[in-house]
């Protein structure tokens, strides 16, 4: 048999030649890229014929003389319609959302011929890697919808626009004043919300309580205790049910009312933002003992919560099949089964609170979303964005941004908006009002947010599989959040 | 000729890793912000530095390391077996090759989804343990998930690398198996002397591929796992987007990918050393 070797190749002369013009046609596309625009005005000459014209028969007739005026005039520009881009996240069903954006827009330009509002809708998922590669290529929108930890990090960089000045009067004299404290940052105000959502509420299926024999609480006066929740989560598996709460992102929903339950909060508020924590104590182990006790100890939560990864959301569908009995959601829970299996209900449990602590702090979450305005993109044309901002905060805009969804409006002029609407009846309205009071923020506003929400949530799965202790869970969390915080405030 | 791909490659690829590079020597934020920070502030081997102490990087670099030696392993040794079993002169052996390499056609992120589904507590492995009368496993608990994670990577995989070998298989000239038959050798020695020398090539390919797909295991980890329990499937990648894309420390975030491009660098060279050159004489 011959022998077949593998010959080193010399570089070929076209391959140096291809080189040399990728390089000079990136040179010439970069000096044309950074060339300033060229501006031209060319003066335009137009024609003019005045016509003869006569009157009516019977009265004095008047001929004027056939002439050409020739005129030479510098053109007045045509005015540019202005496109303001705002982002914004699916309320309900996106098809719905995107439905009534469009009524939005129509109802905007009805009023502003001269602006063009365009809402890009996008899926929650990934949502701050889509505004991190847009304003890295310099196509940041120009208002978007965000929670309280993109204020605080945005607002730590310098990207978002000051609004205090933007807002307008009307809107802080009857905005509830909480509702403007959660887009506050030292001197500044960051960002406005449009709604005041139901709180992340604990739902109950109403005939499989009666069928195990459980009695909910009437109310927030008698509002389950931590060890009241786990002894009727024990009863109700005894019976093959379950507990569960949202998977991720959503999660993060129950982990900040956990520590404040327990007396505690995750971090001190800023600014200025600091690198402390401050569960790292008895009470936060309490925490991390309560949720150890719901999945290890006890086994109460539903087996696909383990770990609930992004992309598949089954709760709603548990709670549907009846699998689930409790379940941490939003109003969506209620809608969700209205639409869907409407012979299974949903009715409100509330809140709880740790026992070692007492109602005192008792709380859930709220989910205010904000409007915020990206620098990058106001800065280009300022007058637009503050018209449109302005008018996502009318109450024209909070009415046809949320009314339909079910959310509640921050006017105190648009309060109860909902009642006696079929959807109010939906949501529980009545009963769900009754725990409003005891909604807090959610997320908690330092710049490491994501950061200190990843590892406590890891951590809080780690319990959960029995993987760390309780105590080895806070010692652990609070060191990786500490370097997590120094880390973001170093940037 | 190579022209046009010279120019997508300077511009998708050679000036993006370069840019990389030079980020990672920065601290960043994306340019997220007003004009004080659109530029990237310059902070020498900081970065790099900070690995070190870093305990998630560190962890994630021996997940990362973990996965890449166990699914290189696991992945060559069954599509190797398979594309054995396909060259032997089979009846329809198309129709295998293509169910073989359905799961490949999926994208990993759903595959990461229903390998979850598949794979939890309540999931079809546990029903079926259950009807058995086995006790129920923990496909995705601290002990298994790390093993887990690497099954639904083969499985995702291992079909292109059947098709890959059994190209390589195919072009092995048959007189060779036949002179070596009618000297007496028997099939595991044609395997061991003729298969396997002159399939090196091939495999090298097969193995490069298999170590660049388990580096940058990402999107099935994400939809499997989410990089739990804990932090105990959190592999580099995921940790490059958590670090870039969550955190917004894209200069930190670019440091820990020249990192992996190193390691893969790495282990490509190790490979070709062990496994000998390209040069083929028979």
């Amino acid at each position: 048999m011959s022998g077949e070797k593998v010959e080193k190749k010399k570089i070929s002369p076209s391959l140096i030649i291809s080189v040399i013009i990728i390089i000079v046609l990136l040179a010439a596309l970069v000096y044309y890229a950074t060339l300033p625009p060229r501006v031209e005005i060319v003066p335009t000459t137009i024609v003019q014929t005045a016509l003869r014209t006569e009157t009516l028969p019977g009265t004095t007739i008047v001929r004027t003389e056939e002439r050409t005026i020739v005129q030479t005039v510098t053109p007045t520009p045509t005015p540019k319609k202005e496109t303001v881009v705002v982002w914004t996240f699916p309320l309900g069903t996106e098809e719905e959302h995107k439905k009534q954006l469009k009524m939005m827009e129509k109802a905007f330009e009805s009023k502003n011929p001269d602006i063009d509002l365009v809402f890009e809708v996008y899926p929650w998922q990934g949502r701050d890697a889509r505004m991190i590669t847009a304003a890295a290529g310099g196509e940041a929108p120009d208002i978007c919808y965000l929670n309280t930890r993109h204020i605080a990090k945005l607002s730590f960089l310098g990207a978002l626009q000051p609004v205090e000045n933007i807002i307008p009067k009307y809107y802080l004299d009857n905005i509830y004043p909480w509702v403007i404290e959660g887009a506050k940052a030292g001197e500044h105000i960051w960002a406005a919300t449009n709604l005041i959502s139901a709180p992340y509420v604990w739902w109950y299926n109403p005939d499989i309580f009666k069928e195990v024999g459980i009695t909910p609480p009437k109310g927030p006066e008698d509002a389950w205790s931590w060890k009241q929740f786990i002894e009727a989560a024990k009863k109700l598996k005894e019976h093959g049910y379950y507990v569960a709460h949202p998977s991720k992102p959503s999660v993060v929903c129950i982990t900040r009312p956990l520590f404040q339950q327990a007396g505690v909060d995750i971090c001190k508020q800023g600014p200025p933002f600091v690198t402390e924590v401050m569960f790292n104590n008895s009470k936060g182990v309490r925490v991390f003992k309560f949720w150890q006790d719901l999945f290890y100890t006890y086994g109460v939560m539903h087996p696909s919560m383990l770990g609930a990864v992004p992309e598949w959301q089954p709760e709603r569908e548990l709670f549907a099949k009846k699998e689930v009995a409790i379940m941490l959601d939003t109003t969506g829970l209620p809608v969700y089964l209205n639409k869907i299996k409407s012979d299974v209900k949903a009715e409100v449990l509330g809140f709880l609170w740790c026992d070692e602590e007492g109602k005192e702090y008792m709380t859930g979450d709220v989910v205010p979303g904000y409007w915020g305005i990206f620098k990058q993109a106001y800065n280009k044309h300022p007058e637009a964005v503050k018209r449109v901002f302005q008018w996502l905060l009318s109450e024209e805009g909070i009415e046809l941004w949320c009314k339909w969804a079910g959310f509640n409006s921050p006017y105190k002029t648009q309060e109860g908006w909902l009642k006696g609407t079929e959807l109010y009846e939906v949501i529980r309205g009545d009963e769900l009002a009754k725990w409003l009071p005891y909604g807090s923020p959610e997320w908690g506003n330092h710049p490491a947010a994501n950061d200190i929400y990843n590892i406590i949530q890891a951590n809080m799965d780690a319990v959960a599989h029995g993987i760390m202790t309780p105590e080895e869970a806070v010692l652990d969390a609070a060191r990786k959040c500490v370097e997590a915080m120094k880390r973001s405030l170093s940037l | 000729m190579c022209l046009p791909y010279l120019i997508g490659f300077t511009i998708f690829e050679l000036y993006p890793m370069i840019d990389a590079f030079i980020l990672s020597f920065h601290s960043w934020s994306g340019g997220i912000g007003g004009a004080a920070f659109l530029e990237p502030k310059f902070v020498g081997l900081k970065n790099y530095a900070e690995m070190v102490t870093d305990e998630l990087f560190i962890l994630s670099l021996k997940n990362t390391i973990i996965i890449t030696i166990t699914f290189v392993l696991i992945s060559t040794l069954i599509s190797l077996i398979i594309a054995l079993l396909l060259d032997q002169k089979i009846k329809h052996v198309d129709i295998f090759t293509t169910i073989y390499f359905i799961p490949y056609a999926t994208a990993p992120v759903i595959m990461g989804v229903v390998m979850r589904v598949i794979f939890n507590k309540g999931g079809v492995i546990n029903w079926i343990l259950k009807w058995m009368g086995l006790p129920i496993v923990d496909w995705l608990g601290p002990n298994l998930a790390l093993f887990t994670v690497v099954l639904a990577m083969v499985w995702n995989y291992f079909g292109y690398c059947v098709v890959i070998l059994l190209a390589g298989l195919q072009a092995i000239p048959s007189v060779l198996y036949e002179a070596a038959s009618i000297d007496g050798a028997g099939k595991i020695t044609q395997i061991r002397r003729i298969t396997l020398p002159l399939l090196k090539p091939i495999l090298i390919v097969t193995l490069f591929l298999e170590t660049i797909y388990a580096l940058r295991a990402y999107d099935i980890i994400y939809g499997m796992t989410g990089g739990g329990p804990g932090f105990q499937t959190l592999t580099l990648p995921y940790y490059i987007y958590w670090k870039g894309f969550e955190s917004w420390e894209l200069g930190y975030a670019d440091a820990i990918g020249v990192i992996l491009f190193l390691i893969a660098l790495t282990i490509a060279f190790i490979q070709r050393k062990i496994i000998g050159t390209t040069t083929i004489e028979y």
